[in-house]
């Protein structure tokens, strides 16, 4: 049987890398959502606990800092731990999605050396399985944030386009990263150590009013700041932040996007020849 | 095969008729100096000017094009290019120059499973392992009943992976490979999984695609596959075309360019006589480097036997598990082999070569009845077919003129002798007979179509062949080296059997003798 006309593969014949690459993930978008569906089931599939796993280091990490910063801080923050407790659920996505985005195409590379798929799939794939942790976690704070009596607010109608801020700018910077992961053995454990010093100088367990007023504006420079502020200003304090915090945040996704995806991109012919 | 002065002349993305065109493709890797592997190196060496790269082509100017529902070789030694090759048409590197035109979808067989993941199921498995290869849920729907059904997984498919056996992960993979018939295969070493059984039906499965117009392309070690399978063939060396054309030439030119230090280390090895306790259903995945030389005095050490004493009537090979020299002992017109076969009670009964003229032009083998793994019964093959090759099991296809009968208990009890005969009568043409006690067991053709017309074989192989089986030797009388195979696809797994009192004889052996045979079973 002779198919009407099969798709021919040209080499020489090939459009732009991101062109190239946004197709053959429309093509793929079968294994993105096989691959988010593997990676929650497997983290679930033999623990009892299930869905507690997810909060449980933020819960733990929460009660510690509540115990230890509360008297500290009390007087700045109003409800500590559902500050806390938002603003590292933001953090966590981000971080879980940037590691994984590098590691999973590290260790897909006897896969990737084998057979075609667009290579973005692992940082795509990074980004969706964040996503549905997210959500989990999202409902849970939610449940926490009754029970401290903080209550609900609408402004948390936001919150789906602050996480899809949140994404597209973790995305992009997972596509820089598992470009440079490629090239550098040493990029995972180096920026496992960058991702310690980032949270911390990201007002998460703090409030960015008690750094003094010279030095505020070097902490401006740090995107997380805005990512993690509008995720959680509507629901620990149930508002929405002014537009000029969203504006910076949507520019600095917009353009970690574009630069990871056209780094990501016009590297990726060489991808094969280097894992 | 168009000459390369067509392919210039027509475009391949435009010739419905060539499946994949490859022109003028070189593959240049680019190797550090030395090893930069970190970010502070890598600075370092920055500031310092002192990255130097080392060019290396792994292919230069390769052109070649393949017909559709044409089976095409690749062959070459460890390090020719040919995994890089494979790796251009399945689309997986660019080539650095050149270009390649594949026609449809490319389906690699490259390594069975290999985005399994061990704690989802079976049918999760299938699922994202057919997303890898680019089908959609709906496709998989459809073909889910029919690859648990080629897969022969049964009520495994709803367990997670890590309660597979090997040889069932492999079914699996190769079922979920080939669910769909892709325009092109691609086959890296992979066939030698599974039982007797399961790659027959893979073969079977592989030639009806072919019937059908899929072009597959084969990248082996082993001349016996190249041989068997493709009509083409492509021969690398160092990333250079050494030649192409037709497979028998091809062949030929490659095992006449065979290199001393390949027989090096492969000769002890085939001769190791002890029986290793591995019991691995499926072989280790091929080796991409050869095992090291072993030290010149043991290869000094293998030859034949020497000739065993001689009767008027038939040669006794005394030892099992050793070459025995053939000359003057071994009639391709007519003779025969007798042997007394036991099964021992404990140990699973493996695949074991009982009696191989070199040539594979009469072979005996047992392997264990993979219709039923619950039941210990087993099967006992002859052939007779000159194809040279016999230690796949693989190759157990009835395109090979053979014969297997089962061996049930019943018949064959465990611990206990039973005398096993093949007759032979007639070359090229002739009719072969096995066996079993005074029973006639089985009768087929010698079918010259497998022959290669060479030279009567110089060294018969006597025995239960030891557990690793690695590499082939085919010597003509005058001492050169026809073919020599260091094949890592050969396997065959410990066995639980023992044999007695093989003799050889120079005539056709009737029931009258083996009447005679069975009066004096062994002490």
């Amino acid at each position: 049987m002779r198919s009407p006309s099969p798709e021919v593969y040209d080499s020489n014949r090939r459009r732009h890398p991101i062109v190239e690459e946004m197709a053959a993930l429309i093509r793929y978008k079968e294994l993105v959502r096989q691959s988010v569906a593997r990676a929650i089931k497997t983290r679930y599939k033999r623990s009892a606990l299930g869905v507690v796993w997810t909060m449980l280091n933020p819960l733990l990490t929460t009660l510690v800092l509540t115990l230890v910063f509360s008297t500290y801080f009390r007087g700045t923050i109003a409800n500590f731990p559902i500050y806390v407790l938002s603003g590292l659920t933001a953090w966590n996505f981000f971080s879980s999605v940037t590691h994984a985005a590098m590691s999973d195409m590290l260790m897909s590379g006897m896969l990737l050396g084998r057979i075609y798929m667009p290579k973005s799939i692992f940082a795509v794939s990074a980004t969706g399985v964040g996503l549905v942790n997210l959500a989990i976690s999202f409902g849970v704070l939610l449940v926490i944030s009754l029970i401290l009596g903080s209550g609900l607010h609408w402004s948390l109608l936001v919150t789906p386009l602050a996480a899809l801020l949140l994404a597209v700018f973790s995305l992009g910077l997972g596509l820089l990263l598992a470009t440079a992961a490629v090239y550098f053995a040493d990029m995972l454990p180096v920026y496992d150590v960058l991702l310690l010093i980032w949270m911390y100088a990201t007002p998460i367990i703090y409030s960015i009013d008690i750094i003094p007023t010279p030095i505020r504006s070097i902490f401006l420079l740090n995107p997380m700041y805005y990512f993690v502020e509008i995720f959680r200003a509507p629901i620990h304090s149930g508002t929405v932040p002014p537009w000029d915090v969203w504006a910076i945040a949507a520019a600095w996704a917009a353009g970690m996007f574009l630069l990871g995806a056209w780094v990501f991109t016009s590297r990726s012919n060489d991808y094969a020849y280097r894992i | 095969m168009p000459t390369e002065s067509d392919l210039n002349r027509r475009d391949p993305a435009l010739d419905d008729r060539i499946a994949v065109a490859v022109q003028d493709v070189s593959v240049q890797y680019r190797v550090p100096h030395e090893q930069v592997s970190g970010i502070k190196e890598f600075a370092i060496r920055w500031a310092k000017r002192q990255l130097k790269y080392e060019k290396f082509w792994a292919l230069r100017q390769i052109s070649f094009s393949v017909h559709r529902g044409e089976i095409f070789g690749v062959i070459g030694r460890n390090g020719s290019g040919k995994s890089t090759l494979l790796k251009v048409i399945a689309r997986v590197l660019i080539p650095t120059e050149g270009r390649v035109v594949i026609r449809g979808q490319v389906s690699p067989l490259l390594e069975l499973g290999a985005g399994f993941h061990p704690e989802l199921t079976g049918r999760e498995n299938i699922y994202f392992n057919s997303a890898i290869l680019g089908r959609t849920r709906q496709e998989v729907d459809a073909l889910l009943p029919e690859i648990i059904e080629f897969a022969e997984i049964g009520d495994f498919i709803d367990a997670p992976l890590r309660t597979y056996s090997t040889g069932m992960a492999a079914r699996l993979g190769f079922a979920v490979a080939t669910a769909v018939r892709p325009e092109v295969l691609l086959v890296d070493e992979v066939l030698s999984v599974g039982d007797a059984a399961f790659q027959k039906k893979c073969l079977d499965r592989m030639y009806s695609f072919q019937d059908e117009g899929t072009t597959v392309i084969i990248v082996s070690h082993s001349m016996a596959t190249i041989e068997t399978f493709c009509d083409q063939a492509l021969w690398l060396e160092r990333g250079h075309m050494k030649a192409l054309g037709k497979v028998d030439e091809v062949v030929r030119q490659y095992v006449q360019s065979a290199p001393q230090e390949g027989a090096t280390f492969a000769l002890p090895e085939m001769l190791a006589v002890a029986p290793a306790a591995s019991q691995d259903e499926t072989p280790p995945p091929p080796a991409e480097t050869p095992p090291p030389p072993p030290p010149a005095a043991v290869v000094a050490a293998v030859s034949a036997q020497p000739l065993p004493g001689k009767t008027p009537d038939y040669v006794s090979l005394p030892r099992s598990e050793a070459f025995y020299s053939a000359s003057g002992i071994f009639n391709v017109q007519h003779g025969a082999v007798s042997f007394w076969l036991k099964f021992g009670k404990d140990g699973p009964p493996g695949i074991a070569i009982l009696f191989h003229s070199d040539d594979s032009r009469y072979v005996v083998y047992t392997v264990q009845d993979a219709s039923d793994p619950s039941r210990p019964t087993r099967q006992l093959t002859a052939r007779a077919g000159g194809n040279r090759r016999v230690i796949d099991t693989f190759y157990g296809d009835a395109r090979f003129p053979e014969a297997t009968i089962t061996l049930d208990d019943a018949e064959f009890p465990l611990g206990e002798w039973r005398l096993v005969c093949l007759t032979w009568s007639g070359y090229p043409e002739g009719q072969a007979r096995l066996y079993l006690g005074t029973r006639l067991a089985a009768e087929f053709n010698y079918d010259r179509r497998h022959d290669n017309h060479f030279r009567l074989p110089v060294q018969i192989a006597v025995g239960i062949r030891p557990s690793e089986w690695i590499g082939e030797l085919i010597q003509a009388e005058d001492g050169t080296l026809i073919e020599l195979h260091p094949g890592n696809t050969h396997h065959i797994s410990a066995t639980a059997q023992e044999l007695a009192d093989v003799r050889l004889y120079r005539r056709i052996l009737g029931p009258d003798d083996l009447q005679a045979l069975l009066a004096e079973p062994p002490g």
